[in-house]
């Protein structure tokens, strides 16, 4: 049996006794490219596919299905807690862990269908005009995202189905992958300002980093509001920085490493270096490694040790 | 302090600590720990008899360790309230090392004094027969001494043995005075009959012990015995050269006389039938019996020939011994077989029976033989041959007599599961020449007169089984002695199960109404540097042990007269002054005895009181400077420097030499220097200035003056005196010819037994030294040493040399920075009396002012959630110290009463859902941009 | 002219900002870039409001609380403990100087601590010199091009603006 198949057999299952009113997986668009599927009647089971273009985190769509009313409000009186299953990957099982630590859901409105994954190739998600545009390869051949030359983990964390075999603990970080993240910290301040001032020089604030992101699930955006608070609506070069900074902080702790949000942006912003550098320093301080377990952020319990600060 | 006391309004909990805090301003949570003073508070009317009689004497910290006070001590004569209070640091290690719970400390302390009937009192309320334990004991109190931490312990067995050697030479007088031995306990002489009676089997220690603890409740006791006199072991066991008879026959005589019936030479052979009556003439039905028949079966092996007429049991010999038959051993050469007391006992015995050549082999080498140590010495020199390391392999006869015992050396290795083990050296085999063995290698428990029904159960191979109240598997049937461990131990071990088996029958017998288990307080350790301060403060002698003295050998030979001596007077005075008091407070029970108002009541416990206020004021105090840290000024090294507060306990009327300064020699002094700043605006100690001092030594100027008539030398840096009237008081003392030097001393040095003081900075055309008799420190203040554990029970904040911090040093000087806790007084810096009524009038008005009012006025500053914009993710209320938020149908809430308004969820919160009223966003955003946007000055 | 620096010091009532009152009353001196902000406890300054001070134009933020295990609140200055230092490494990563950022622990009564830890600060930023991490709007950078125009012809010398 393929994944394919076992996918869409437990999907069968589920649907057919009522389990779940949605499984939430992966087609083949009309282009030819794969994107999420929401399945909610049987016949459409058949659409469900598994690739190595399998690039959404799925979790994603997880509270708009189960929080109708927003996250972690209560339905109306009367109505039963929705239910879902998910195709997942191991990086989008962490988010899981994630979302349930900060109340989003319970686990029982879970079915959780992982997938042992082998890793998924770049320029997936891709429409074929955009591919040439960028000189990628067809979908289904090339090379493995940068997210998945560094996995750890090839084995979803949470499921209730498991599909493919298990596989062994890879070696983290293809050995040719140049550490983008070394390459920056040997810079000096300035010439790091500078760099990030470039890249941000391009973000036109459309937010699709913020909507692809799971954990970024607020009912209105810090970085959204007319008031300017903490920052402005406009796209002054600091603002834009402001507003990546403070997503990555939002997000330190919290980001499980997919990426997506650096494979949607349109201006190709390598936002995923900051939440990277953040994962390392939350690691390298707390021991604290996201979604591991659904425990919340560290940085809302008591010093372990005591620090003298700065 | 007098109108505090009385005030209907105002509850005075003294000798009390406050153990936590909780709550916030005006609903504070206090729990206090009120300590026990042993005595009853409302009942005392401060009459002082309990401290008359007190036996321990303690240095007294009211007068500076200047004078002694009883355990039993109210501070001083006017106290408030005016009640006495008894110091009990815990149990004393001698009294938690002995079976029977005796207070030794106590009767130690009495002998001390001279009180040796009240000390026989003492002795006997835990203990029927201290002749003989104060003869034969294994001495585990001693073994416990805080003493023999330092040197040796104190010879406790030899005092006991002094006063009761005491009580029998004066036992013609003693029944005249009260039997103190009953006070405070339950017991009475000839008290109302409950109507319940008990039988006893067996009149040793054990039995004996209980059936006189029963009679003294009421119960109707028969002891039954199947020797012909009474005492069991201690009788027929120990031999007259360590245990004269005259004196247990007294002891036990005193436990018939208060109305225990003894029936000796009677065998009981049926135990059931002692409660159901079946038979009836051991004159039943008994309520409940007791089994204490000891272990009295000697043990041998059996090796070739044990069984030979000529092998004699050691019990035997020592009872024959003991009841007065004849044994004649004239010519004989004895060898007895094993290396315990028991052992010791018979050897010394057959020597002085007249046997030619006494010998002792055992299995276990020299330095682990079982009898006491001291003893397999005394015995050498007496002339047993001692042949340890042995094992006995045949008693060889011939023509029908034997004439040896065949032994083998041996490597002992210690016993294993109670089978010795050892490897024996080949080629070591000798015989040693006997022609009598007497064998002492152990005994147990005789079984055969229990039901063959097996309703008393035998805890195979031990002793007769029981539980935790010492009832057998028969009901009402207890059992206690070397019959229930099932070996042999110490008289002092059997007393204290018969004392145990009393409680349990008691309780068996009155349920509710019996006799309850002590409870006991924690054991005192002593540390060395606790050791030798008593020492310093004269508390206890250092001199080492004294010794106990025996007849000469020549005096031994043949007779059974006593071989050690009794301590004498001097010699037991001399050791009682070692005693450290380790629990201060003994628990003789003297004071009870004295009391007449019944106010003393030891068994009082720490109460815990729970109290709800709304304010509180601190005024803890302060410490005084121990000069002894600026080595310079020579305090504790040189004779005649003394401190301030050491000035004052002197020069007091009521203080330790009513009002008399004298010098160490006694003379008094012609001139006294009074040296200022000692421990005060010294980088060194403190920096800063303690306030009072230059003042109250221009008291003391004027005390030395006036009442001492002596010269009177001032060394000041500064004169500090700022307050009203101050000046004009400085102006007096110097009008009044006490002389005034200014200087910065630098050292004191002894000359010729005067004090030479030497300082820097003196003024042009004054002196840079002084030679005096008399030095006086004026001493700084410190704050409290319990001060940083105070100020974190109550949450308050200390500044930077220890003493509590008030809120604002100009503008706030009486609150803390925690709402609701005032301060008044030193513990909040150095001052003055008249300064600290005026700040103690301060915090007493703000803490009014504040409760008056009848409400609170909480901070309004509290957190506040947007809830259109929660995402309940749960942050805040991770984050929240006080868990003063959670989450409710999908948003965060705060509870406005646990919110202390810290705004730490605020700044947690990911979208800003959470704000802090007061210090919103907005607000603090506000305020940065305004402060950014002004040019540097 | 010497550069100065703008401190910004968010510092905590019952602690730090107590200790900067103790430094007052002892006559202590301290620079006076610092700008006093107080707020109720350390643990009220989030990373977000740390660089929205920068982004206003602070060259130097200091955050000081009460020492650990003396928080008036318990506890709250152990979630700015740990929420700072990350802060710290992503605006250092992002380009700042981390000179520019400081946080420590100042006692009600530690008044020379306080003013110790000012004078560094304020030392070390005034050495970096000013803070360029707030860009100024393209209609501001126009205006001082102005200033500068009109200055020169007016035929001042120097022009600071």
């Amino acid at each position: 049996m393929t994944i394919s198949s076992e996918i869409q057999a437990a999907a069968r299952d589920l649907l057919a006794d009522g389990q779940v009113e949605v499984v939430i997986g992966y087609e083949l668009g009309s282009r030819g490219r794969t994107r999420p599927a929401f399945i909610t009647e049987a016949r459409d089971i058949e659409r469900l596919v598994w690739n190595q273009a399998c690039t959404h985190n799925l979790t994603t769509y997880l509270n708009a299905r189960l929080n109708p009313g927003g996250p972690g409000k209560p339905l109306p009186p009367g109505q039963a807690p929705r239910r879902a299953a998910v195709v997942v990957k191991a990086c989008d099982s962490r988010a899981i862990n994630v979302l349930l630590a900060e109340n989003h859901f319970e686990r029982e409105q879970l079915h959780v269908i992982g997938v042992v994954c082998e890793g998924i190739l770049e320029g997936a998600g891709m429409a074929g005009d955009l591919r040439s545009a960028r000189q990628l390869p067809d979908e289904g051949s090339g090379q493995l995202q940068a997210r998945c030359q560094r996995c750890t983990e090839r084995t979803p964390l949470v499921y209730d189905t498991l599909v493919g075999e298990r596989l062994a603990q890879p070696a983290p970080s293809h050995p040719s992958a140049p550490d983008d993240l070394q390459r920056l910290e040997a810079m000096s301040p300035v010439e790091r300002a500078e760099f990030w001032l470039a890249q941000f020089d391009r973000c036109i604030r459309c937010y699709a980093c913020r909507q692809a992101c799971p954990m970024c699930n607020c009912p209105s955006c810090l970085y959204e509001r007319d008031d300017s608070l903490y920052v402005g609506m406009g796209i002054r070069l600091d603002e834009k920085r402001t507003f990546h900074l403070g997503r990555a902080f939002h997000l330190a702790g919290r980001c499980i490493g997919c990426d997506e949000c650096e494979r949607v942006c349109p201006m190709e912003i390598p936002i995923s270096l900051l939440n990277r550098r953040l994962a390392v320093e939350v690691e390298a301080n707390f021991g604290h490694r996201a979604g591991m377990a659904p425990v919340p952020p560290p940085f809302v319990s008591v010093l372990s040790s005591p620090h003298s600060g700065g | 302090m007098v109108s505090v006391g009385r005030h209907e309004n105002i509850k005075l909990l003294s000798y009390s600590e406050v153990e936590s805090v909780s709550g916030y301003v005006g609903n504070f949570d206090v729990r206090v720990r009120r300590k026990a003073r042993y005595i009853d508070e409302s009942l005392c009317t401060g009459c002082g008899k309990c401290a008359e009689v007190c036996p321990i004497e303690v240095a007294n910290p009211f007068d500076l360790n200047l004078s002694m006070r009883k355990a039993s001590y109210r501070p001083s004569a006017q106290s408030v309230p005016n009640a006495f209070t008894i110091q009990k640091k815990g149990i004393a290690p001698c009294r938690d090392a002995c079976p029977t719970d005796q207070r030794a400390q106590g009767y130690i302390a009495l002998v001390h004094q001279k009180r040796y009937a009240d000390a026989y009192w003492a002795i006997r309320r835990e203990h029927p027969f201290p002749s003989v334990c104060g003869r034969v004991c294994s001495h585990r109190c001693e073994d416990a001494c805080s003493r023999g931490k330092y040197d040796q312990p104190v010879n406790i067995m030899g005092l006991k043995r002094f006063v009761s050697d005491w009580a029998f030479a004066n036992r013609e007088t003693l029944p005249n005075l009260r039997d103190k031995s009953i006070v405070g306990t339950p017991f009475a002489h000839h008290p109302a009959p409950t109507g319940k009676k008990i039988a006893v089997i067996g009149a040793g220690p054990a039995g004996l012990t209980t059936a006189l603890d029963l009679v003294r409740l009421g119960h109707t006791v028969t002891v039954f015995d199947s020797l012909p006199v009474a005492g069991g072991m201690m009788r027929v066991g120990i031999p007259p050269h360590r245990m004269p008879t005259e004196l247990l026959d007294w002891e036990i005589q005193q436990i018939i006389d208060e109305g225990v019936e003894l029936r000796l030479s009677t065998w009981i052979d049926d135990v059931p039938g002692l409660l159901d009556n079946s038979s009836a003439r051991f004159g039943g039905p008994y309520h409940a019996a007791l089994i204490a028949t000891g272990a009295h079966r000697a043990r041998k092996l059996s090796i070739r020939n044990s069984n030979h007429p000529d092998n004699w049991y050691s019990l035997d010999l020592l009872r024959q011994v003991s009841l007065g038959k004849p044994v004649d051993l004239r010519g004989k050469r004895v060898v007895v077989l094993g290396g315990g007391n028991v052992a010791l006992d018979t050897a010394r015995c057959v020597l002085r029976l007249g046997a030619s050549q006494v010998s002792m082999a055992c299995l276990e080498p020299r330095g682990e033989m079982p009898g006491f140590e001291w003893e397999v010495g005394v015995a050498e020199e007496e002339g047993v041959r001692m042949y340890a390391g042995r094992t006995f392999k045949e008693i060889v006869v011939k023509d029908e007599a034997i004439t040896g015992v065949r032994c083998t050396e041996i490597v002992f290795r210690g016993f294993k599961h109670g089978r010795p083990d050892f490897d024996e050296i080949p080629g070591t085999e000798h015989i040693l020449p006997a022609d009598l063995v007497v064998w002492a290698i152990g005994q147990g428990p005789d079984f055969s007169f229990l039901p063959t029904d097996g309703s008393i159960n035998t805890r195979y191979p031990v002793g007769i089984q029981t539980d935790n109240a010492m009832m057998t598997t028969l009901p009402g049937v207890f059992c206690a002695g070397d019959v229930h461990r099932g070996m042999t131990f110490f008289v002092v071990d059997a007393i204290g199960e018969g004392h145990k088996a009393a409680r349990s029958i008691d309780r068996y017998l009155r349920g509710e109404k019996g006799l309850k288990e002590p409870q006991k307080l924690p054991v005192v350790e002593l540390s060395r540097q606790e050791i030798e301060s008593k020492f310093a403060s004269g508390e206890a002698s250092p001199r080492p042990r004294v010794p106990i003295s025996s007849i000469p050998l020549e005096a031994r030979a043949g007779n059974f007269r006593e071989v050690d001596m009794t301590l004498t007077e001097e010699e037991a005075l001399a050791e009682a002054e070692r005693c450290l008091r380790c629990g201060i407070c003994s628990e003789c029970l003297e004071c009870v005895a004295a009391c007449e108002r019944g106010a003393i009541k030891h068994e009082m416990q720490d109460e815990y009181v729970d109290l709800k206020v709304g304010a509180i004021v601190l005024a803890t105090g302060f410490k005084d400077f121990d000069p002894s840290r600026v080595p310079a000024l020579g305090y504790g090294r040189l004779d005649n420097v003394i401190s301030s507060m050491e000035f004052e306990r002197l020069i007091n009327s009521s203080g330790p030499t009513s009002g008399k300064v004298l010098l160490k020699n006694g003379q008094a002094p012609r001139s006294v220097a009074i040296l200022h700043c000692v421990g005060s605006r010294d980088e060194a100690t403190h920096d800063y200035c303690s306030r009072a001092c230059c003042m109250y030594s221009l008291k003391i100027a004027q005390l030395a003056h006036e009442y001492m008539h002596a010269e009177v030398y001032e060394i000041y840096r500064d004169m500090r005196s700022f307050g009203k009237g101050y000046e004009e008081f400085y102006n007096r003392t110097d009008k009044m010819g006490v002389h005034f030097y200014h200087g910065k001393v630098r050292g004191i040095e002894q000359v010729d037994g005067q004090l030479q003081v030497h300082w820097d900075e003196a003024y042009h055309g004054q002196p840079d030294q002084v030679l005096v008799d008399m030095v006086i420190l004026s001493t700084g203040f410190e704050p409290q040493v319990d001060a940083a554990q105070v100020a974190s029970t109550f949450g308050i904040s200390r500044s930077r040399d220890g003493f509590f911090l008030e809120r604002h040093p100009k503008l706030a000087p009486v609150e803390t920075s925690t709402e609701g806790i005032y301060l008044a007084g030193t513990c909040q810096s150095p001052k003055d009396i008249p300064d600290s009524v005026a700040q103690a009038g301060g915090a007493a008005a703000v803490a009014l002012s504040l409760i008056d009012q009848g409400v609170i006025a909480l901070d309004p500053s509290i957190a506040e959630v947007n809830t259109a914009r929660c995402a309940a993710c749960g942050q805040c209320a991770q984050a929240c110290p006080y868990g003063a938020i959670d989450l409710d149908s999908g948003v965060a809430r705060v509870n406005g009463y646990l919110c202390k308004g810290c705004g730490t969820c605020a700044a947690a919160c990911p979208n800003k859902a959470m704000t802090l009223i007061h210090y919103d966003d907005r607000q603090i955003v506000a305020e940065m941009i305004g402060a950014l946007a002004a040019e540097v000055a | 002219m010497m550069f100065e620096p703008k401190i910004i010091a968010y510092l905590c009532t019952w602690c730090s900002y107590t200790g900067a009152d103790s430094a007052g009353i002892a006559r202590l001196k301290y620079p006076s870039n610092l700008r006093a902000v107080r707020v109720p406890c350390s643990g009220r300054v989030s990373p977000e409001l740390i660089m929205r001070t920068f982004d206003q134009g602070a060259d130097g933020v200091l955050v000081l609380g009460c020492h650990i295990g003396e928080c008036h609140y318990d506890t709250g200055n152990h979630r700015t403990a740990k929420r700072v230092p990350v802060l710290q490494a992503l605006m250092t990563f992002a380009g700042l100087e981390p000179e520019r950022l400081r946080l420590d622990w100042v006692s009600a009564s530690e008044g020379e601590r306080f003013a110790r830890i000012v004078n560094e600060f304020t030392e070390g930023v005034r050495l970096l010199g000013p803070c360029a991490w707030r860009q100024r709007r393209v209609w501001e950078q126009h205006l001082d091009l102005q200033d500068a125009l009109d200055g020169a012809a007016l035929g001042e010398a120097g022009g600071a603006a």
